[in-house]
């Protein structure tokens, strides 16, 4: 879905990311690494939001653009929402040139789907908790039906439980409407529920790409060890 | 066709001066002190009297203001004195021939002097100079502690006090600018020993100060004429000849104590003097102090809503763009910047021979000391938006005008709303100036309250405009319910 050549990209003299990958149609790729590795540059490059410095992005056999875009769902952290807008605003805007009725027909199928109580939509973001900011943005992200999703640290801001919750709603969302997922994340968790596959990333650079058990299993450097039980370590520590 | 031409020429020209003839008014322009508005009164009544129409610009600034609003054709005439003449405006010789040639060459005429002499005295406070025996300019070397308070004409003026202190070798250091009537008022106060006056002016005989003599002939005479273009229709001009000889210095002197000391309004003291001297019954307007101050309220209204609207269209588009380019924002904000360090009064006087006198030039200096506040706030809403915002409106494939319309512009109108509501307040403030230059407003009544010591009148329109300040306040907030999203002015909902 995702081809990416000799892609590199700096910021000044600091490389930020230096990579040649592609990811599969329909699958869920979980981008993971320590902060500064280059995760968010990589999705944010997939998104064209910022062009790469060498190499190319495909999206779907054909150059990113414009047209392209409207073909992929953003998602960031705490949503991204308008606050000067509405939920359902917000949710419109991302399909203003859509049919009016077309529009609210797709907003309540995508309320259920993403379980926000219908009255919520006429609330504006600050009247809404995190999660519930976060599901509009899920919503804003889906209205186009795009063919792919970009995350990036989607729950980044939310307390455990409701952690838990929206990453088992994204895995049901993601398998239902079988949409190819890339999300950024330091988290374990997020990855160990919803990721096909992971990618290792530090300083800019792939370490280690496959499922995430063969990571745990087969790890190909220290770090990988390292990055996975700096996570599991405090767990591990009450079963000793 | 051919025959027809020059005919049809020929009526069109008649057609277009008789035009130009009935339409306009005569207007007579007068500078801001009592004596130069009753004779600009005086004149535009006589002009009325001989069928003449006319209009009177009364107090519209000082010198300079007058002149080029006379050459510029804004005005049609107004009263001067020789020697401002000579010495400021054409710096010529002083005799009367030298004068009308170069008035020629400006299409300016001359008309004899009116009947007095309005030249520069030094009056000395009484009991200083009693104490310290001055009767002469030459007296005052000797003390070179006295403090001087003279008009900033008299300061600026190359013949002013330079080549005075020169000619009588004073040594005195301590030496203040101020308005011609606030002099007056030190000079009572006790704070100022020396200031400079008219020959006729009302205080001298309400102050009682020591006219010391200009013993070294110094100060050149200053005969009262009218001013007028040549251009002027053969009637007004035989209407204003009436004025030639006709006021003596006694006759200048009690009206302008009438106005000065009696409080009485210019209007009603020409009106009294034609009525004495011509036989000619002039009616003066009476307006009650509700009327006057909705007048003024209108003009001011007026003056404020037109300046804060132009600045928002030229401000808002301004600062959209310094927002977003880099480049133009240090050239935007600091030229904005840049005007807003003018002095107000200084700007009004530079808007003269830009855009003339009365409320359009007013206008456009507001709109300038409107637009930094509206631009700086445009830029500093726009800053603010949240990166993440950003990137959401970029990851929605928003164009830049989409972007512009329907994110940046809403989410920066609480910072523009504010922008624009302290343009306003400081507008309030700043078009009471506005009637330096004849744009009318509360500045009216402060101005003449001010030339006349009439506190009741200066509180006429100070209590209004800072009313109006209040009041514009109150609206700002009533307007932000209305254009500033709720999602922006709702507190934050408590987190799960």
């Amino acid at each position: 879905m995702f081809r990416l050549r000799a892609v590199r990209k700096s910021w000044g003299p600091q490389l930020a990311i230096e990579v040649d990958l592609e990811l599969a149609r329909g699958r869920t790729t979980v981008l993971l690494g320590p902060s500064g590795c280059g995760k968010s540059t990589l999705l944010r490059l997939c998104m064209g939001l910022i062009a790469p410095d060498a190499g190319t992005i495909d999206f779907d056999g054909a150059p990113l653009d414009r047209g392209a875009r409207r073909r992929i769902g953003y998602v960031i952290q705490d949503g991204g929402l308008f606050p000067h807008l509405t939920a359902r605003q917000n949710v419109a805007l991302a399909a203003r040139d859509r049919p009016r009725a077309e529009v609210d027909a797709r907003i309540t199928a995508l309320a259920e789907l993403v379980q926000l109580p219908a009255p919520l939509l006429s609330r504006h973001p600050l009247e809404l908790s995190g999660g519930q900011r976060q599901r509009v943005g899920l919503m804003r992200a889906l209205v186009l039906e795009p063919e792919a999703l970009l995350l990036d640290e989607p729950f980044g801001a939310l307390d455990p439980i409701i952690r838990a919750e929206l990453q088992h709603d994204l895995k049901r969302i993601a398998q239902t409407l079988r949409k190819t997922v890339v999300m950024v994340t330091h988290d374990l968790g997020d990855a160990a529920t919803l990721a096909d596959e992971v990618i290792l990333l530090r300083a800019g650079r792939v370490v280690q790409r496959g499922p995430l058990a063969e990571l745990v299993r087969a790890p190909r450097d220290p770090f990988v060890t390292q990055f996975i039980e700096a996570q599991r370590a405090p767990l591990a520590q009450l079963d000793a | 066709m051919t025959r027809a031409r020059p005919v049809a020429l020929a009526l069109a020209v008649a057609l277009a001066l008789a035009a130009c003839h009935g339409a306009r008014p005569i207007v007579v322009g007068s500078k801001k002190f009592t004596e130069s508005v009753v004779l600009g009164e005086l004149a535009t009544r006589l002009l009325a009297d001989g069928g003449v129409r006319a209009r009177h610009e009364a107090q519209l600034g000082g010198t300079r203001v007058l002149w080029d609003a006379l050459t510029t054709g804004r005005i049609d005439v107004y009263p001067e004195y020789t020697g401002t003449l000579c010495q400021e405006i054409l710096r010529s010789a002083c005799d009367r021939a030298t004068i009308e040639r170069a008035l020629a060459a400006r299409h300016v005429v001359m008309s004899p002097s009116l009947g007095f002499s309005d030249g520069y005295v030094l009056a000395a406070r009484s009991d200083v100079a009693a104490r310290l025996h001055l009767g002469r300019i030459s007296d005052l070397a000797a003390h070179p502690e006295l403090r001087f308070g003279f008009s900033e004409e008299l300061l600026a003026r190359a013949d002013g006090w330079p080549a005075l202190r020169a000619r009588y070798r004073l040594p005195h250091q301590d030496v203040r600018g101020l308005d011609h009537d606030l002099a007056w008022r030190g000079l009572d106060a006790g704070t100022l020993d020396v200031i400079d006056a008219y020959g006729t002016d009302a205080e001298i005989r309400y102050y009682h100060p020591t006219l010391l003599a200009d013993d070294l002939g110094f100060f050149t005479e200053y005969d009262a004429v009218l001013l007028y273009r040549d251009t002027l229709p053969p009637a007004a001009r035989a209407a204003l000849q009436r004025l030639v000889g006709a006021v003596s210095a006694a006759d200048m002197i009690a009206m302008n104590a009438r106005a000065k000391l009696d409080k009485t309004p210019e209007p009603r003291i020409a009106a009294d003097f034609l009525r004495a001297h011509f036989g000619i019954a002039g009616a003066v307007a009476h307006d009650g102090v509700a009327r006057r101050v909705w007048q003024r309220t209108v003009e001011h209204l007026i003056l404020v809503g037109l300046s804060v609207g132009g600045a928002i269209l030229l401000g808002l588009p301004l600062g959209i763009v310094a927002a977003r380019r880099r480049r133009l924002r240090r050239l935007i904000l600091g030229s904005t910047g840049l005007m807003q360090t003018i002095p107000s009064l200084a700007l009004l006087v530079f808007m003269i021979p830009l855009f003339g006198i009365g409320t359009g030039p007013a206008l456009v200096a507001l709109v300038v000391y409107s637009l930094l506040p509206i631009v700086r706030n445009t830029v500093a809403g726009i800053d603010g938006i949240a990166p993440p915002l950003r990137e959401s409106a970029a990851a929605l494939g928003l164009g830049s005008w989409e972007r512009l319309r329907l994110v940046e512009l809403p989410l920066a109108m609480p910072s523009i709303l504010a922008g624009i509501q302290t343009a306003a307040v400081i507008a309030v403030g700043t078009a009471t100036l506005g009637a330096l230059i004849g744009a009318g407003g509360y500045g009216q009544p402060i101005l003449t309250g001010i030339r006349l010591d009439d506190t009741p009148l200066i509180l006429e329109g100070a209590l209004p405009a800072a009313l109006l300040a209040l009041l514009v306040q109150l609206l700002f907030d009533g307007v932000e319910r209305l254009v500033v999203s709720r999602g922006l002015r709702v507190r934050p909902a408590v987190d799960e």
